[in-house]
């Protein structure tokens, strides 16, 4: 019989699954902004003159989003185990509602990109920057679609609806926030 | 806990605005990537302990992420 310490102890919040995820996912963004680092010792001037298109301060509100975003999604998973249910749909509500801006955001940023002709094929650096942030923005989606159906799984009582599954959706909705962690000094703030 | 989140969350907003003073602030050109990636690491780390809840975990886990996250951030800095 396992004992919930010694579970709490071998097996990170969520379970071993979306870690495995969460490493993966880690390793694929690293090694793209690994290959990006490569790509600009090749075109340093290059890839300084496509650095200053990019909008730091709207990278910078994402960056506040995402981690507002990871607050909230930590509180309604300390809320729940708390029961206190009315809390935790509000801070549900709050995370889902700050990846929702945050994609909103992103689109803005992607109008203002295709309005000044800056596209994927514009060059090396902006082939890097659409392929990567538009790989971590469908990620934030899917994470957006996983929470709206834990939210309603919680809603309706369903039996699924337990804290392994809320530990495991915050895990892949945290990582979100890693990835975009290292995106954002690594594209937007990098000389 | 609930105390450690909000503390966290303090120290990521701060940190986010240290990394645009470094950004923005002359005096740190030598060593700017550099800096902007300590400060980043950092807030993965927040992020991973208090949020995610690996403070809670096997050394193995902590381990893993802070070296594998690290060594990106290394990585892309030289």
């Amino acid at each position: 019989m396992s004992h919930p310490q010694t579970k709490n102890i071998y097996y990170p919040p969520g379970g071993i699954l979306v870690w495995i995820i969460i490493f993966l996912e880690l390793i694929t963004f690293g090694m793209a902004l690994t290959a990006f680092t490569f790509s600009k010792k090749n075109e340093p001037e290059i890839f300084y003159q496509s650095r200053l298109q990019l909008n730091t301060i709207l990278g910078t509100i994402n960056t506040f989003l995402l981690i507002s975003s990871g607050f909230f999604m930590a509180k309604a998973v300390h809320q729940y185990k708390e029961h206190h249910p009315g809390r935790f749909n509000l801070f549900m509500n709050l995370t889902m509602l700050g990846g929702l801006f945050f994609i909103l955001l992103k689109c803005v940023e992607y109008y203002l990109k295709i309005k000044n002709n800056l596209l994927i094929d514009t060059n090396a650096f902006f082939t890097f920057y659409w392929l990567i942030t538009l790989f971590h923005l469908i990620h934030v989606l899917v994470g957006l679609v996983i929470l709206v159906i834990i939210k309603y799984k919680f809603k309706k009582q369903n039996p699924a609806a337990n804290i392994e599954n809320l530990e495991a959706a915050a895990a892949f909705w945290h990582m979100c926030d890693l990835i975009w962690l290292m995106i954002f000094p690594v594209l937007y703030l990098f000389n | 806990m609930k105390k450690e989140i909000t503390i966290a969350f303090y120290l990521l907003t701060t940190l986010t605005i240290i990394s645009i003073v470094i950004y923005n602030d002359g005096l740190f050109q030598k060593h700017h990537n550099l800096l902007i990636a300590a400060v980043a690491y950092i807030k993965i780390i927040l992020v991973s302990y208090y949020f995610m809840g690996l403070n809670n975990t096997h050394s193995f886990w902590k381990v893993s992420v802070t070296g594998l996250t690290g060594l990106l951030l290394l990585s892309s800095v030289f």
